[in-house]
């Protein structure tokens, strides 16, 4: 069954469809989840809550054949707002804890670090452009706004985290 | 192609890699599940409001008419109706006593159970909080609490758990200790409550002291924000404190350097892999990538996520945490990358006295110490040429038998136009006054990537 078609069983109280959709996109909502928190727990909570906010949000969806944008949206903020809490709440002693020594972990947290600190919006283009490989035009359909809008967005966005990136030395001091 | 798509699709790559979590479906579920629960709750207070509007402008009505006692007795109805339902949900969710079921063997499903998971609700409400265990199981390893918490009121950002005790039958308290830092519970500001996984420490005691605890242990848990302790008696199974022990001695040859797999010991919760080097082999091998056991060919029961280790010459358990909700029927353990330096490589030593690194590769060197009260704070500068733009953490350890504690308390990175990272790690030494602290790195100067699959198959 097509990913509309799931939308508009779940919107009518079909659980089962709502699991099923939520199947066609738990790796990329996962995913996204762990590359801020770098943690299974961490990244299983998120999915968790996501699915939650989303299961009661889905009358909110515009499109049904945008679940997957919508959805990964609503992780990008969660994952967002968490993390800054996070950063003002955690005892420093919990931070060094959740630091486990690999390169993979650290791979991820200076990922987050450059993508974090991009407004969420170009996140989001970075996101559906790199990671989901959306191509522009389906981006620009999604956003309701012109494709060269997009193109610019993203510009700014690549070359905001080449700024990041170049001012890194300070940055991680 | 630029610099920038390269490495985001670089990054996309790796994001591949990620292994999806065997647990990913049980949190959809519990999340659409949480969704239903506040839905039913938003449903019944605009219920509890509507009935409540109807009343009024029904009495309005009726007292204008005179008859105003039938309102009354119509409202009491609603009221009672509204009471017994509540007290319905009360009486079916199952009591301890209810789950008396047999769990004979790990194979042999069970309704009250699901994998090697016991299913109870157990709530209890004290001042603004509700925390109801959910779910339980157990094995000589830890405890595990699967838990949902409630807080009436405002908004609230964490709740902390001051005390905890975990009491066998006899009274006695076999039991161990929360993690530090699991003794507080993020609450999601939004809804203010949560659903989470508690793990409790064992305290080194055998399968028979543990069984020899009896099938009801009690959990004490007090919240500093509640007067009263919440108890309370949880079902435990004594077929959770046996183990499963496959003997495998198999040598796995992974480009000429050998790993020898001894022993696999799966727990409900745990599964233990005993592995050594081999003697012949001439590089140290630092560290195994994806070390999991596989549920059949595709599903991970049991996985560790990515991480080094130092795998010197004798035998050495690795802990990997299970998907204890599944009962595995058929187990491959499987790696992927096989880590390695040349021997002697892997220990480098610090003099204090001069600020010399002994026995460092020549990219590898020391910015700074200091000392600081009781610590050392320490700068280290790698140099490292790159072919791709990934990332190099260093990670130095002090070896076993010396006391200290290291935390990395910030990083540099610098990338420069040649690809050549610069990273900069300090870090705190807790050590007792010395002239030398010695190291283990990890950094690797060897990968070697193979998939390697062995099937469990001899059972003891």
């Amino acid at each position: 069954m097509g990913e509309q078609q799931l939308v508009k069983r779940a919107r009518k109280g079909d659980d089962e469809a709502f699991y099923e959709l939520l199947q066609t996109v738990k790796s990329s909502l996962y995913r996204t989840a762990y590359r801020y928190f770098g943690n299974e727990h961490d990244a299983l909570d998120a999915v968790q809550e996501v699915t939650c906010k989303a299961y009661l949000k889905l009358h909110n969806l515009r499109k049904p054949g945008h679940f997957k944008p919508w959805i990964l949206r609503i992780m990008m903020n969660y994952c967002h707002d968490e993390w800054r809490r996070r950063k003002r709440t955690l005892p420093v002693e919990e931070i060094f804890s959740v630091t486990s020594y690999d390169e993979d972990t650290d791979r991820y947290l200076i990922l987050r670090d450059l993508l974090l600190d991009l407004d969420p919006k170009m996140q989001e283009i970075i996101q559906l452009k790199y990671f989901e490989d959306w191509t522009l035009s389906q981006i620009a359909e999604w956003k309701r706004v012109p494709e060269g809008t997009i193109k610019t967005r993203l510009n700014r966005a690549l070359k905001q985290l080449r700024f990041e990136w170049e001012k890194g030395e300070e940055r991680h001091v | 192609m630029s610099d920038k798509d390269k490495w985001l699709k670089e990054c996309k790559e790796s994001d591949m890699q990620i292994p999806i979590s065997p647990k990913i479906d049980d949190h959809i579920k519990a999340g659409i599940q949480q969704a239903r629960l506040k839905q039913t709750r938003k449903r019944r207070i605009s219920q509890i409001f509507s009935a409540s509007a109807a009343t009024v402008m029904a009495a309005s009505i009726l007292f204008i008419a005179g008859l105003s006692v039938f309102q009354d007795q119509d409202h009491s109805n609603q009221q009672g109706d509204s009471l017994r339902n509540s007290d319905q949900e009360m009486k079916d969710q199952p009591s301890p006593q209810d789950h008396e079921a047999e769990f004979t063997n790990w194979t042999e499903p069970n309704e009250n159970y699901t994998g090697f998971a016991r299913q109870i609700e157990q709530k209890e409400t004290h001042d603004d909080i509700t925390f109801t265990v959910k779910e339980v199981v157990a094995d000589s390893n830890q405890l595990v609490i699967n838990y949902s918490i409630h807080i009436d009121g405002p908004p609230v950002k964490e709740l902390t758990i001051s005390n905890l005790n975990l009491a066998g039958e006899n009274g006695e308290s076999p039991i161990g200790k929360v993690a530090e830092r699991k003794k507080s519970i993020a609450i999601n500001n939004e809804s203010n409550s949560r659903s989470g996984e508690m793990k409790i420490e064992l305290a080194g005691l055998s399968a028979e002291q543990l069984q020899s605890s009896g099938d009801t242990w009690t959990l004490e848990l007090q919240f500093s924000r509640a007067e009263q302790p919440f108890t309370y008696k949880l079902p435990i199974n004594s077929n959770w404190f046996n183990s499963k022990h496959y003997e495998l001695n198999k040598v796995v040859d992974v480009n000429g350097q050998k790993l020898v797999i001894h022993d696999v010991i799966l727990h409900p919760t745990v599964s233990k892999v005993i592995l050594s080097r081999h003697p012949d082999n001439d590089e140290q091998i630092l560290g195994i990538h994806r070390l999991a056991l596989r549920n059949g060919e595709i599903n991970q029961w049991s996985s560790l996520e990515p991480v080094f280790f130092t795998l010197d010459s004798g035998k050495r358990m690795i802990t990997l945490q299970n998907n204890y909700r599944q009962v595995p029927d058929d187990l491959l353990l499987s790696f992927s990358k096989v880590l390695a330096v040349d021997e002697g490589k892997e220990e480098i030593v610090l003099n204090l006295k001069n600020e010399k690194l002994e026995g460092a590769p020549d990219w590898m060197s020391v910015e700074q110490v200091e000392k600081k009260n009781d610590d050392y704070h320490v700068t280290f500068q790698v140099r490292r040429e790159l072919k791709t733009p990934q990332f190099l953490q260093p990670v130095y350890k002090t070896p076993d038998g010396e006391k200290g504690s290291v935390s990395p308390f910030s990083r540099r990175t610098n990338q420069t136009q040649s690809n050549t990272v610069t990273l900069i790690s300090s870090v705190f030494y807790n050590v007792p006054e010395t002239n030398k602290l010695r190291f283990h790195t990890q950094i690797i100067d060897k990968e070697y990537n193979e998939e390697i699959t062995i099937p469990l198959t001899s059972q003891n």
